[in-house]
């Protein structure tokens, strides 16, 4: 396509103008019509409220799930018949990618309660990000890990059946699976780090409760704090209307937090009414351009692109 | 090379994230922007994230093909963009964050067909 004086010209006036009406709409952002108030934000802030406190009644995430499991009675195992329609895709609701949905947004110094040795962590890689280090294992296509699961992007499936519900996550093929037919998890001594965790749990009427243990240490996201390989999670599952699936997560973990670390997770089903969508493996093999490395102050450059010309290895790896 | 701006866009960053999930966008200007007019020399709709190359030619007749990262398919199919919308050949403009190192790469916000077609690569809400 070839280029002219007026092309350029037209361009910058049309960038310019852009920025300076996103500047002026910023300018008149008090004028402007406020926000849409959530008509349930009182009512989730006051459960909140109370699904915190009742993370703190518990040292443990076990003393948390053994009570929950005492409160139903051991709870009632479903059947074919009383399976709960958890069907189609679903994605996450808010949050970005930060952990605590209702935190601020990932780069700023997320909710949870850290010990000194994690908050310095966690304040460095804040500090790192701001100045545009960063780097996340995943580049490789690692395993997320489990909490980390919980706050992934993109698309996920819940497959319920009477003695397991399978819980899928497009983004690097991660998937849970949560046993419901009586199973506890293994002895102690037999126990061992998974990259998923070992989950068991009971139904509670159409309320998936569920305890995780055997996992390993990572981060909750860039910048948003990391976890040891003693985190343990407790999770309350419920649809709450025809397109929201809920989770109330409680995360326990000693060496990182002081206290329990109580998040509301929401994921929405998506409208795939043209059938259009599907779940494909991830692999970072697949495609040379996403090959990613960590540089030597702990940043992130992407590898040699194909469409790069020749002779201009000398600014990537 | 037909760069029609290269800016500082701080005020229309909030409506362009980084899309970037499964990497650290901090390869990317994040207050910069960069917009180019050419044609696609190929949409490599992969996991975990598609690259749309596209020949941009320079003032001098030197053509460049420059790399703009989005997410994968499926979140390119909730936005409405398939690959047989940029098929080779495919006139557009397109604006991104590009790479600090100057090489030629960018993280795709926006693009717009000749046709008038804009396609933003960032699914709306449910």
């Amino acid at each position: 396509m070839s280029v002219t004086k007026s092309a350029v010209r037209t361009g910058v006036m049309l960038i310019a103008g852009w920025a300076l009406a996103g500047a002026l709409a910023l300018a008149q952002a008090p004028t402007k019509e406020p926000a849409k108030k959530d008509p349930n934000a009182a009512a989730l802030a006051a459960e909140k409220t109370r699904l915190t406190a009742l993370g703190l009644k518990y040292k443990t995430a076990w003393g948390l799930f053994s009570a929950l499991k005492e409160q139903a009675h051991g709870g009632k195992p479903i059947t074919n018949q009383t399976i709960p329609d958890w069907e189609g895709i679903y994605t996450r609701t808010k949050g970005g990618t930060a952990f605590d949905p209702d935190g601020p947004e990932q780069g700023e110094t997320p909710l949870g309660h850290f010990t000194p040795e994690y908050k310095a962590k966690l304040d460095k890689s804040v500090a790192d990000r701001k100045k545009g280090i960063e780097y996340d294992p995943l580049s490789q296509c690692n395993s997320p890990t489990y909490p980390r699961w919980l706050d992934l992007p993109f698309m996920r499936e819940f497959i319920v059946t009477p003695h397991q519900t399978t819980m899928i996550a497009e983004a690097f093929n991660s998937i849970r699976r949560i046993y419901t037919d009586g199973r506890g998890h293994l002895p102690a001594e037999d126990q061992f780090p998974t990259e998923t965790g070992d989950a068991i749990g009971f139904w509670d009427g159409d309320k998936l409760v569920v305890h995780v243990n055997s996992n390993m240490a990572h981060m909750y996201e860039r910048a948003q704090g990391f976890y040891s390989d003693q985190v343990e999670g407790v999770e309350i599952w419920h649809k709450v209307d025809a397109n929201t699936l809920v989770a109330n997560v409680w995360i326990y973990d000693p060496p990182a937090l002081v206290e329990p670390w109580y998040v509301r997770q929401s994921y929405t089903r998506i409208d795939d009414k043209g059938k259009t969508l599907r779940i494909n493996n991830w692999s970072c093999k697949g495609n040379s351009n996403n090959d990613v490395y960590e540089t030597s102050d702990g940043g992130s450059q992407h590898g040699k692109f194909t469409f790069e010309k020749q002779g201009s290895a000398e600014k990537s790896k | 090379m037909r760069r029609l701006a290269l800016t500082w866009a701080a005020a229309a960053l909030a409506l362009a994230p980084l899309a970037v999930a499964h990497h650290s966008a901090s390869m990317f200007e994040a207050v910069k922007t960069v917009t180019l007019t050419g044609v696609v020399k190929e949409f490599q709709y992969t996991n975990p994230h598609s690259w749309l190359i596209v020949d941009v030619k320079g003032a001098d007749g030197t053509i460049t093909s420059w790399g703009f990262e989005a997410e994968g398919p499926s979140t390119l199919m909730r936005a409405g963009i398939r690959k047989s919308d940029l098929a080779p050949g495919t006139k557009l403009t397109i604006t991104g964050h590009p790479m600090r190192d100057g090489r030629p790469a960018a993280t795709w916000i926006k693009a717009t067909r000749a046709d008038g077609r804009v396609m933003d690569p960032h699914p709306p809400k449910e």
